[in-house]
């Protein structure tokens, strides 16, 4: 019996402005299993970072439940979501969005100094190097971000939601500001992390990566049309 | 011209779409300039503008000085038969007049006001260039024992005793049930020369003859007063110090004649100091002016910083339309005209503004500060006040726009309509901001100290209990009008007025007093039985037995006067506890030892706890004498619960005697206050000043800091992302600022430092900064920086972070 990691049950979100509402996603109901891989796809303004930001807590759902190993965290305060986001949930953005004035190795221990109680440098040092490794950066540790490609960026973007063990990676277009030969860099790097048992879901645009899931959720206009198991999962 | 006249018009329409950043600039710099160009236009005045005197390089005004064993003894004072030497015998002058001030009360007018009167020779008014409306100045026929009852008014009396009518010449004025005769009108622009102790204006002239001076004191050369003074026009052919030097001789030589064999003035001599006008009139004011200019320029520098950070921002926010200028050829010079244009645009406003801040500074000071400042009756909105503030405000125009423009990466800018915009083409840099806020953290916490160290000695002074009861207490004069009495029988009339006034049913206790424990008191010397040459200067109270009843002063040791001791004229004292320990060392010792007062030996029945009179000028060691009193000066305190009106004290003054009249008529609360008057000022102007200091840096501040924070929003949105909770994002951004505070607050330590080092060093100044106001407002300019820096974060923080990795607002 596979291990639900994710459940989200008619899950809604709808932005305000001014006296406009606009319903950016609408009944979303899926869940996540344990070493899954899941992509989501869509047009441009379907829905997609709107609900890959609800799975990753940065906005909370304004109706329906959602559900992270079993706890509901559909209505968090701002510090309860803080935490989970810092122990279940890594994140890789388009941008790697990595801190200009930290070392490579800084960047990826960042998460490790918002625990409670913060992680010893000594120990975080040490597992950031770890992380770096696993993505072929450790001789990269003392770097500074804009020293290296934007390959290495997103790898290093990579080690740090990796950093602490989170139960989900949530990956936004991970190669929308890559080449593509880094881009097949990365999405190997991930479809190796989730054979390792690492569960993924990722946005992005590209089908020919959309098809390196297992699972593929197709959206429009802010709803699911269309649930795609894939054939190599299948087989 | 006509593109910039145009670049003006636009930017006058585009500011009016940001009504707030407008609204900020304006009120901050308007009230600031104001204030500014108000200090500036006390500082011309005391430092620049020449006296409105004819010849005022010459005018000279004589003080004495007494010097016991070569070390100043006492300054400022002066001995009339002295002045009226210097009068009679120096050659030195070309003209030379005695002046005399006081309070006096015109009785021919129904309300029987009191007014300040001053008492002058005829060449007064050469002196002063005087120049009259009506009639002529005093001559000499109005000169020294002449008495003739002769008035001139002032423009001020004209209008508020005879209604500005023509025929005023010949018509007569009473002052004290005199008549006196109006001989001329001085024209309304005199110019009443301010002369130190002579800061309240005149509003009426009378002949020297008639001056309040008592019959007594006009003889005796060691009874020194206040309030009179000789002034003269020095010879062209002579210098100051030789003038100075002849007047030394003339009074040294009568002092000396005339205190012979008085052990007290032995080893004094009695010499001259001449001051100019200039000096007499600035006084002490340059180092408070300068200080006013300076702490106004503070304030101004910190407003300066506020509109810096707000126009760098404002460039910030135009940075698309910036970029598209750039891309159709717009080059550096254009960019900075168009700041510049939007600069103008808001330094006229404040301008605008400052007019009118600065026309209510002017009449705040001239109300307020009359007699602590120098010729504020001569401050206006003059031609180099307005000429000065038209420099700051272009001058300001330029720095706004000059740093706006530096701000501006021009090549990034061109580049920018290619890019995402994010982050690129324009961005204040670091080190700027943290300049920015460490500014205004410095100015802030120097100008706050300086105010908390001027406040905490005036609410200090404030607050410090009296030692007496004044509640409910009144004090009163009552003048005999043109009736001659004789001294016993004004102690006479006194002892039945006293019971008159008893009989109140309003009415406690009644004292007759020579002074009332707040107010100047006459000072002599006391000495201890075994050590005659030990003089101790004291201030003497003669009063009835009834004196602690009004006042309810805490006796420490011994006993009230009796009746019978009052009447007898009994060789008995109270003394101050100050002066019991001067001579015995022990308050309580002291009961029933004696002591030497006027070469009589008194017993001391009491010793009655210090007054904590307020006045600068006063001292703890009292000496109350019991004796029935040649005057009609009153004390009364007033049942609980009920009210007295003066009209009542004065109907009762008046049915005792028609004659009679209620000279002058106070609380003793109201007393109190007048003393405090200036402390009282002192706290709410820098109450006032801290306000607006804390104000404009919340401003400042919170404009850098925000910018700060909204530079850093996307970063700290994916701090939050990856696990941050508010509290880090708070420890964070403070980190970040911490730079800035540090720098502020070290380097006002060092300016601080710096001014108490030069201030002991130099003594350019009379107030010094204590460790407690500094170390308070570098406390609460720190936690205001640490308040705003949080806030600074609201809507980052406090929001969703999808919200700052979205960029929203």
């Amino acid at each position: 019996m596979e291990k639900l990691k994710i459940k989200m049950k008619n899950i809604s979100k709808i932005f305000y402005t001014g006296e406009m509402e606009t319903h950016a996603l609408k009944d979303i109901s899926f869940d996540i299993y344990e070493g899954d891989y899941i992509s989501i796809s869509g047009p441009s303004g379907c829905g997609k970072s709107t609900l890959l930001s609800l799975l990753g807590l940065l906005a909370p759902p304004s109706s329906g439940q959602y559900l992270i190993e079993n706890e509901d965290v559909s209505n968090l305060t701002l510090t309860e979501a803080a935490t989970i986001r810092n122990r279940k949930i890594g994140f890789v953005f388009q941008q790697f969005n990595l801190i200009d004035e930290l070392s490579v190795v800084d960047n990826v221990a960042l998460p490790l100094k918002y625990q409670t109680p913060p992680v010893p440098l000594n120990e975080a040092r040490d597992r950031a190097i770890k992380c770096l490794n696993r993505v072929d950066l450790g001789h990269r540790v003392d770097h500074k971000p804009n020293q290296l490609s934007g390959g290495q960026q997103q790898r290093v973007a990579i080690a740090r939601a990796l950093i602490a063990d989170p139960a989900i990676l949530l990956v936004d277009e991970p190669t929308g500001n890559l080449d593509s030969k880094n881009g097949d860099v990365v999405m190997d790097m991930l479809e190796q992390l989730n054979k390792d048992g690492t569960t993924i879901c990722m946005v992005t645009h590209d089908a020919r990566y959309a098809d390196m899931a297992h699972r593929q959720l197709h959206l429009l206009d802010g709803e699911i049309v269309e649930q795609k198991q894939n054939v190599m999962e299948a087989v | 011209m006509n593109y910039f006249l145009h670049e003006l018009k636009s930017s006058f329409f585009s500011l009016l779409k940001v009504p707030a950043f407008c609204f900020t600039i304006i009120l901050t710099l308007g009230i600031t300039l104001g204030a500014l160009v108000t200090a500036f236009n006390l500082n011309y005045l005391v430092f620049v503008k020449p006296l409105v005197y004819n010849d005022h390089e010459r005018l000279v005004v004589a003080n004495h000085i007494r010097v016991k064993n070569h070390e100043v003894d006492s300054e400022g004072f002066q001995s009339y038969p002295s002045l009226v030497e210097w009068y009679k015998k120096s050659n030195s002058f070309d003209e030379k007049a005695l002046i005399s001030s006081d309070v006096t009360q015109i009785t021919s007018i129904s309300s029987m006001p009191r007014i300040n009167a001053s008492y002058v020779t005829p060449s007064y008014f050469n002196i002063t260039t005087a120049s009259m409306q009506f009639g002529r100045a005093f001559n000499e026929s109005e000169g020294v024992n002449q008495y003739k009852p002769s008035v001139i008014l002032t423009d001020k009396a004209w209008q508020t005793f005879f209604n500005r009518e023509h025929d005023v010449l010949g018509k007569t004025l009473a002052v004290e049930d005199i008549q006196f005769v109006v001989v001329g009108v001085l024209s309304a622009d005199f110019q009443q020369p301010q002369l130190t102790d002579f800061r309240s204006e005149s509003l009426i002239y009378l002949p020297w003859d008639y001056n309040t001076i008592r019959e007594e004191s006009r003889t005796s050369w060691d009874d020194f007063l206040p309030h009179i003074q000789f002034v003269g026009k020095l010879k062209s052919s002579l210098k100051q110090q030789q003038a100075q030097h002849e007047l030394t001789s003339l009074s040294d030589s009568g002092f000396r004649r005339n205190t012979q064999g008085s052990e007290y003035w032995k080893d004094v001599s009695l010499q001259a100091r001449l001051l100019t006008f200039e000096q007499a009139i600035i006084g002490d004011s340059e180092t408070t002016s300068a200080l006013f200019f300076a702490g106004v320029l503070a304030l101004l520098l910190i407003a300066v910083a506020n509109a810096t950070n707000l126009f760098l921002s404002r460039i910030v926010e135009k940075r698309r339309q910036l970029a598209i200028q750039a891309a159709l050829g717009a080059q550096k010079q254009h960019i900075f005209r168009a700041m510049l244009a939007e600069s103008m645009c808001l330094t006229a406003g404040a301008l605008l503004l400052a007019i009118a801040v600065a026309c209510c500074g002017i009449y705040l000071l001239q109300q307020n500060a009359a007699g602590q400042l120098p010729r504020l009756d001569e401050m206006s909105l003059n031609l180099p006040s307005t000429i000065f503030m038209l420099i700051c405000g272009i001058t300001l125009s330029f720095i706004f726009a000059g740093t706006a423009s530096l701000a501006v990466d021009y090549r990034g800018l061109s580049s920018m309509l290619q890019s995402s915009g994010k982050g690129s083409g324009l961005q204040i840099s670091s080190r700027l901001r943290v300049a920015l806020a460490a500014s205004q953290i410095t100015l802030a916490i120097v100008l706050l100290a300086a105010n908390f160290s001027l406040m905490f000695v005036a609410s200090a002074k404030i607050s410090q209990p009296l030692g007496i009861n004044t509640e409910d207490t009144y004090y009163f004069t009552v003048t005999t009008g043109n009736k001659d009495l004789t001294d016993l029988s004004i102690s006479q009339q006194a002892k039945e007025l006293k019971k008159a006034i008893e009989a109140m049913p309003e009415v406690e206790a009644v004292s007759i007093i020579s002074a009332t424990p707040l107010s100047p008191r006459m000072t002599r010397s006391v000495t201890h039985p075994d050590r005659p040459r030990d003089f101790v200067r004291t201030n003497v109270v003669i009063s009835d037995s009834a004196l602690q009843q009004v006042f309810s002063q805490k006796i420490i040791a011994g006993r009230q006067f009796t009746e019978m001791e009052v009447r007898n004229n009994d060789k008995v004292v109270m003394i101050s506890q100050t002066l019991a320990k001067v001579l015995y060392e022990d308050e309580l010792s002291a009961i029933n030892k004696s002591l030497i007062y006027n070469g009589v030996t008194y017993k001391i029945t009491t010793v009655l706890a210090d007054i904590n009179n307020p006045s600068s000028n006063s001292f703890e060691e009292v000496l109350y004498i019991p004796s029935e009193l040649e005057k009609l000066t009153f004390v009364f305190k007033k049942k609980e619960g009920v009210q007295i009106s003066k009209q009542s004290i004065i109907n009762r003054v008046r049915d005792y005697d028609s004659k009679f009249r209620v000279f002058l008529y106070y609380s003793m609360d109201d007393l109190h206050y007048r003393i405090l008057k200036r402390d009282v000022a002192t706290a709410i102007i820098t109450i006032s000043i801290s306000m607006l200091t804390l104000l404009l840096a919340s401003i400042g501040l919170y404009g850098i800091l925000s910018y700060n924070v909204k530079m850093r929003q996307y970063e700290l949105g994916v701090r939050m992302a990856i696990g941050a909770n508010p509290f880090h994002i708070v420890k964070d951004v403070l980190k970040d600022n911490s730079k800035a505070i540090y720098w502020g607050g070290s380097v006002s330590v060092i300016l601080i430092s710096l001014f108490e080092g030069l201030r002991k060093e130099l003594d350019f100044v009379n107030f010094n900064i204590d460790f407690l106001p500094a170390f308070t407002a570098m406390l609460i300019t720190l936690l205001l920086s640490v308040f705003i820096s949080i806030i600074s974060l609201n809507g980052v923080a406090n929001r969703s972070p999808i919200y700052s990795l979205r960029n929203d607002d």
